[in-house]
């Protein structure tokens, strides 16, 4: 139950005990760093930086015991992630497929486009993951396909979390007409089936993994800013905002310096289930072949090759692509569970 | 309840009229229809594009272009096609329709009835070892490529057909004969549960959060206090309440269950609107792949407008607002 306890709880000691003189001319975020509302979020690497921010330099007194109340915050985030074991496995698992996809690539003497004279070869100590028709070795393939992946499914998703959570932001924080407009916009968007317009674009734009990432961030990031959007709505009733306004800050200020910081639990958890999201939207293009285009190897493209190869009795060359598609999709499902749980200390396991 | 009805309907209509323009903008900038024509052997003169371009009101300008299109579609036509003058996408669109409504219909409704049964059964038994293996079993679907998957089904069929004499069929009927309503199942077996997994995962999720929503709530606590029967307080008073969100979520989803389509025909073989559409992206047929995503867009815009009413209806709270 200790878990449960907010923050808040913990850090009304020191507020009270070390609490340093205010400095008239220091900024206001300084000061904020003390008020309960900010320090509950200062878990937040936005928060964390509004803590070191305003602060007078000196290398003693309050602005140590700052640093010192941050850390144990991303501590405690830490620490209730661990508890999600399947969330710490997961991670651990993708790291073994990063590595193996960026590190294994360049240690492995095949190469994915280059012929061998195993031709067909089911799995074996010299070709773990067999050889296609042509002699080419599978795992250099799966290798390549899984690096192409990623890099889309990461770009994707940062891009996509990026924008979506700033337009979010802004449309929640303006409310009116604004809000109404930008929001009318994003349902305009969520109109259209996102696998279809990425189909039509992506057969244009396919052969270049960069516009097709672009492609498809510009079709996924609407989830972000809704959820964004319903956050900054509560967050922007707080008190500190209030401050913050009263003190004179512009609105960019505090959009940026006061309101998302205090939305990056969501937006941390949106950004992870993106790049699932992406990679099962990008292999699924791939696949159809309006994706990533030979001579590149996406581990959707993979499978296109791989189906008649399945049906021919020869199925390592359809099961293990599909198996990394898995590893990465589920892993990274698991390690935003986990962190929607690590991050939000109000919100129960009911809830996730 | 009127006023609310025409006010919601009144803001669908300019939704759909964007989308419309949203929609043709798209296919104007990632399709060039002429692409084919242009890459022939010897190529094409400079005059016969031009004709070419003339024949299909490329040579107007965007907006010019937009509203003929708009203007034909108003009229039930939906402009000339490049896979051949034979190809009428209104007499296609029209024979489509119906094969991918079957296959989007049985997905909803399987994938419904299993996400309100496991979303209800593992939010009244929270934590439980059957909570936790549904939640499991849903991760797994929804890291689940769809498209992998349904191959995966493919091979599987086949060996049970081999080995047990079955007959559930790999692939849509050759030539859309579809025979009667007793070969459909064989048919639409494979397909339905390929379609419906992903949404099935999403629901349950939903539905399970929205049932933990209602037990947590005073009335239930209230329901059971005055002596109802567990049953009643869980049925009338539990499940009901905790269904309405569904509606919404169900109907947002649509969009997701068309793309899905795309995926399940290509794979199946089966004739439908989603084959029709990944045929108009390769050919570059603009004025199908317009279709296509008009009918799309306007399916979720009428269902997103259905979906608001309902909650009206089901939901007491919102007739105040």
């Amino acid at each position: 139950m200790a878990e449960n306890l907010p923050p808040r709880d913990v850090n009304d000691e020191p507020v009270g005990a070390g609490r340093p003189p205010v400095d008239p001319n220091a900024e206001f975020l300084g000061d904020q760093g003390q008020q309960p509302g900010l320090t509950i979020d200062a878990v937040t690497p936005g928060g964390e930086d509004i803590v070191t921010g305003g602060r007078p330099e000196g290398p003693e007194g309050p602005d140590h015991e700052f640093t010192v109340q941050a850390r144990s915050q991303w501590r405690q985030v830490l620490r209730r992630f661990r508890q999600h074991k399947l969330a710490v496995i997961s991670l651990f698992v993708l790291l073994l497929v990063i590595l193996f996809a960026f590190v294994g690539a360049p240690i492995w003497h095949y190469e994915p486009n280059k012929f061998t004279d195993d031709f067909s070869v089911p799995p074996s100590a010299k070709h773990p993951f067999g050889t296609d028709s042509n002699g080419a070795d599978h795992m250099a393939q799966v290798m390549a396909g899984t690096q192409l992946s990623l890099k889309i499914a990461f770009f994707v998703s940062i891009v996509g979390t990026l924008f979506g959570s700033i337009y979010g932001a802004v449309s929640g924080y303006y409310r009116g007409i604004t809000d109404t407009l930008m929001m009318r916009l994003v349902d305009l968007v969520l109109t259209i089936p996102a696998l279809a317009v990425g189909a039509l674009l992506g057969k244009r734009f396919g052969n270049n993994w960069l516009l097709l990432a672009m492609v498809l961030a510009g079709l996924l990031w609407t989830g972000s800013a809704r959820v964004v959007r319903g956050q900054v709505l509560s967050v922007r009733e707080k008190e500190y905002v209030e401050a913050a306004r009263a003190l004179g800050a512009s609105d960019k200020r505090i959009i940026f310096r006061h309101i998302i910081p205090n939305v990056a639990g969501p937006i941390i958890v949106l950004f992870t289930l993106l790049v699932a999201a992406a990679v099962l939207t990008e292999t699924a293009l791939s696949y159809l072949g309006f994706g990533v285009q030979f001579p590149d190897i996406s581990l959707g493209s993979l499978i296109t090759s791989g189906e008649t190869a399945a049906s021919g009795g020869r199925g390592w060359l359809f099961y293990f692509p599909g198996l990394f598609i898995i590893l990465i999709a589920l892993t990274v499902n698991f390690i935003g569970d986990g962190l929607r749980d690590a991050l939000d200390p109000t919100q129960t396991k009911a809830r996730a | 309840m009127l006023a609310f009805t025409i006010r919601r309907l009144l803001v669908s209509i300019p939704i759909l009229i964007l989308s419309t323009f949203l929609v043709f903008l798209l296919v104007a900038w990632g399709a060039d229809p002429l692409g084919d024509f242009k890459s022939k052997n010897p190529p094409p003169s400079a005059a016969q594009i031009a004709a070419r371009e003339h024949e299909l009101g490329l040579d107007q300008s965007l907006p010019m272009q937009y509203w003929n299109w708009i203007k034909g579609v108003l009229h039930g036509d939906f402009g000339p096609s490049v896979q051949g003058s034979a190809f009428n996408i209104g007499e296609e669109l029209g024979r489509r329709t119906w094969v991918t409504f079957r296959l989007v219909f049985c997905a909803i409704i399987i994938a419904l009835i299993l996400a309100v049964i496991v979303g209800v059964v593992t939010a009244v038994r929270q934590y439980s070892v059957l909570d936790y293996a549904a939640t499991l079993v849903g991760f797994f679907f929804l890291s689940l490529p769809v498209f992998w998957f349904a191959i995966l089904l493919k091979i599987w069929a086949t060996n049970i057909n081999n080995d047990f004499g079955t007959n559930i069929k790999t692939l849509g009927p050759p030539g859309g004969q579809w025979g009667g309503i007793g070969s459909w199942a064989g048919f639409l077996v494979l397909p339905t549960i390929t379609l419906a997994l992903s949404s099935y995962a999403t629901w349950a999720r939903f539905q399970r959060a929205s049932m933990l929503d209602v037990l947590n709530s005073d009335y239930m606590r209230l329901a059971r206090a005055k002596g109802l029967s567990p049953r009643r307080v869980m049925v009338r008073h539990g499940l009901r309440t905790a269904l309405i969100p569904m509606t919404t979520q169900v109907t947002l989803d649509v969009a997701a269950i068309m793309g899905g389509t795309v995926i399940t025909e290509r794979i199946f073989q089966w004739q439908g609107l989603g084959t029709m559409f990944i045929n108009g992206i390769q050919t570059q047929d603009t004025n199908t792949v317009l279709a296509w995503l008009l009918i799309s867009a306007t399916l979720v815009i009428v269902l997103n407008l259905v979906a608001d009413l309902l909650y009206a209806v089901l939901d007491p709270r919102i007739r105040l607002a």
